[in-house]
């Protein structure tokens, strides 16, 4: 394991503290410098609106070279989150690059949130539902987010 | 240095050494030159007076087309290229040099001649820390010999009255603006030839313009007399490693008809060339190295202090970048990170093309200033 690696942590680390998103809260694990505690709010405009959602972020140990593994602890009712949190984003597996941080990983799947694609689903019921009522599936969206999200 | 020099003109360039025409199944062709062999051994890295760097490389069979006249300039390379990327990208190292004559690409234009109306006359800045001297030539065959050493550069226009060359000093950003009896008239030439985007079509015929820059050993004796290219016996020992010609090639962008009441032709650098003890270069750009040399647009601005995003290596974050992913001309990789993507990663980290080698620019900090 490279030194210049777990440098490249601390200083988005430090870049995350400094100058952070807005609607996203990341805070790295006092025994752990590869574990985020990461908070994101819901998109505006989408059903995720008003919700807070928790999320954990892990680094593996070649990362950057590998991509970091995201899951949402917090429910949400999406086509690309299955049940257990995990994420079905393409920049988390065959199209991560070395070139993405942890700010831009959060950056889309806040924008997945607002975009949902529901031809490459994780979550199947969701993205049936999304495919076939939109609205429905979106109001049930919107009430897992009351319900859960707060 | 705090001379303005355009950002488009940092350049990478990779060998076009000439090779005894004895490969008659090559499918592709430079100038009217059948067959150039592309050498393999990359050594030449190659800077600016004021920033760019310019590199040889093996092959280059780019999809990337970002930059005016790049994509165009690639393409005959595919051919001598298009083989298998390799599961470990080599490591190349290579050294940088400076470019001492260059025609900023984006200064190029071909302006309409107020008293002449027939005629358009071409104005263009360049850069050169030598005196030396300036060739134009109109629907040009490039003639130039296929020996293995490449003295100079050869170009034949199509009236056969030889152009005068005009004699220049060192200096940054000059303008060169051609004698009113000198220009360009287009009804000369047929349409179809003057107007071709592909290179390698365009390079059968002949190229409408090309701009010559010749640097003079001793110039200041010399020029006056104008005399012919120094033979390979006169040029002195210090001639060496050092840029004797700038050969820059020019096309139109968009057919003449329709333009009879233009002000002006618009154009682009096709391609540019250097030659370096007896081999030529093509000048390809490196993406991403103004952001390593400082933005000479501002002048004593310097290079950016280390420690600033776009400089850094893209892996560690922590260190500059000196290392250019091949064939896409990225520059995006420490040393040290980049020999960690060479087993880790097929894929450049900023574009996802494949890696065929890594280039490391050993002082391209130092000619950062």
């Amino acid at each position: 394991m490279s030194g210049h690696l777990s440098k490249r942590i601390m200083k988005e680390t430090e870049r995350l503290a400094k100058d952070p998103v807005p609607g996203i809260s990341v805070t790295a694990h006092d025994e752990n410098a590869r574990y985020f505690n990461v908070i994101l709010a819901g998109p505006e405009g989408s059903p995720y609106e008003g919700g807070v959602f928790r999320l954990e972020l892990f680094l593996p140990a070649d990362y950057p070279m590998q991509a970091p593994r995201a899951r949402f602890l917090t429910k949400i009712y999406h086509p690309n989150i299955d049940r257990l949190g995990r994420v079905c984003l393409d920049i988390l597996k065959d199209r991560w690059s070395p070139a993405l941080q942890i700010r831009t990983v959060l950056l889309s799947i806040q924008a997945l949130m607002s975009e949902p694609n529901p031809e490459d689903a994780l979550n199947n019921e969701a993205a049936e539902l999304w495919k076939k009522d939109a609205a429905r599936a979106k109001e049930i969206a919107h009430q897992w987010t009351l319900e859960y999200a707060r | 240095m705090g001379n303005t020099t355009s950002h488009s003109d940092l350049s990478v360039a990779s060998t076009v050494r000439e090779a005894p025409a004895n490969e008659p199944g090559e499918p592709l062709s430079l100038g009217t030159r059948p067959a150039p062999a592309v050498e393999t051994s990359a050594s030449g890295l190659y800077t600016n007076p004021t920033d760019g760097a310019f590199v040889q490389s093996s092959s280059w069979p780019s999809n990337n087309d970002s930059g005016a006249g790049i994509g165009s300039s690639v393409s005959w390379l595919q051919g001598g290229s298009g083989r298998a990327a390799q599961p470990v990208p080599t490591m190349v190292h290579a050294y940088t040099i400076r470019n001492e004559l260059n025609v900023r690409k984006k200064s190029v234009r071909l302006i309409r001649d107020p008293d002449n109306p027939q005629q358009f006359l071409l104005e263009f800045v360049f850069d050169s820390t030598c005196s030396g001297l300036c060739t134009v030539y109109f629907m040009a065959k490039d003639a130039t010999s296929r020996t293995t050493r490449v003295e100079q550069f050869h170009f034949q226009p199509l009236d056969e009255t030889r152009p005068v060359p005009t004699p220049f000093e060192a200096g940054m950003g000059q303008l060169y603006r051609q004698n009113t009896h000198r220009g360009f008239v287009p009804q000369k030439y047929r349409q179809s030839v003057l107007f071709e985007q592909n290179l390698t079509e365009l390079s059968k015929h002949r190229y409408p313009i090309v701009i010559l820059l010749q640097r003079l050993p001793n110039a200041d004796d010399e020029w006056a007399e104008q005399k012919p290219p120094p033979r390979q016996t006169e040029a002195s020992a210090t001639d060496s490693g050092r840029v004797r010609f700038q050969a820059t090639y020019v096309t139109l962008t968009m057919p003449l008809k329709g333009l009879e009441l233009a002000e002006e032709i618009p154009v682009k650098v096709a391609q540019q060339k250097i030659l370096v003890d007896g081999t030529i270069y093509e000048l390809q750009e490196i993406y991403g190295i103004e952001e390593r040399t400082g933005s000479p647009d501002e002048p004593g601005s310097g290079p950016p202090a280390v420690g600033e995003t776009d400089e850094l290596c893209i892996i560690c974050m922590t260190d500059p970048r000196d290392t250019t992913v091949l064939p896409c001309r990225h520059l995006c990789l420490c040393v040290d990170c980049a020999q960690l993507l060479r087993v880790r990663s097929d894929r450049c980290p900023i574009c996802r093309s494949p890696v065929d080698s890594l280039l490391h620019i050993r002082n391209l900090r130092s000619n950062a200033r």
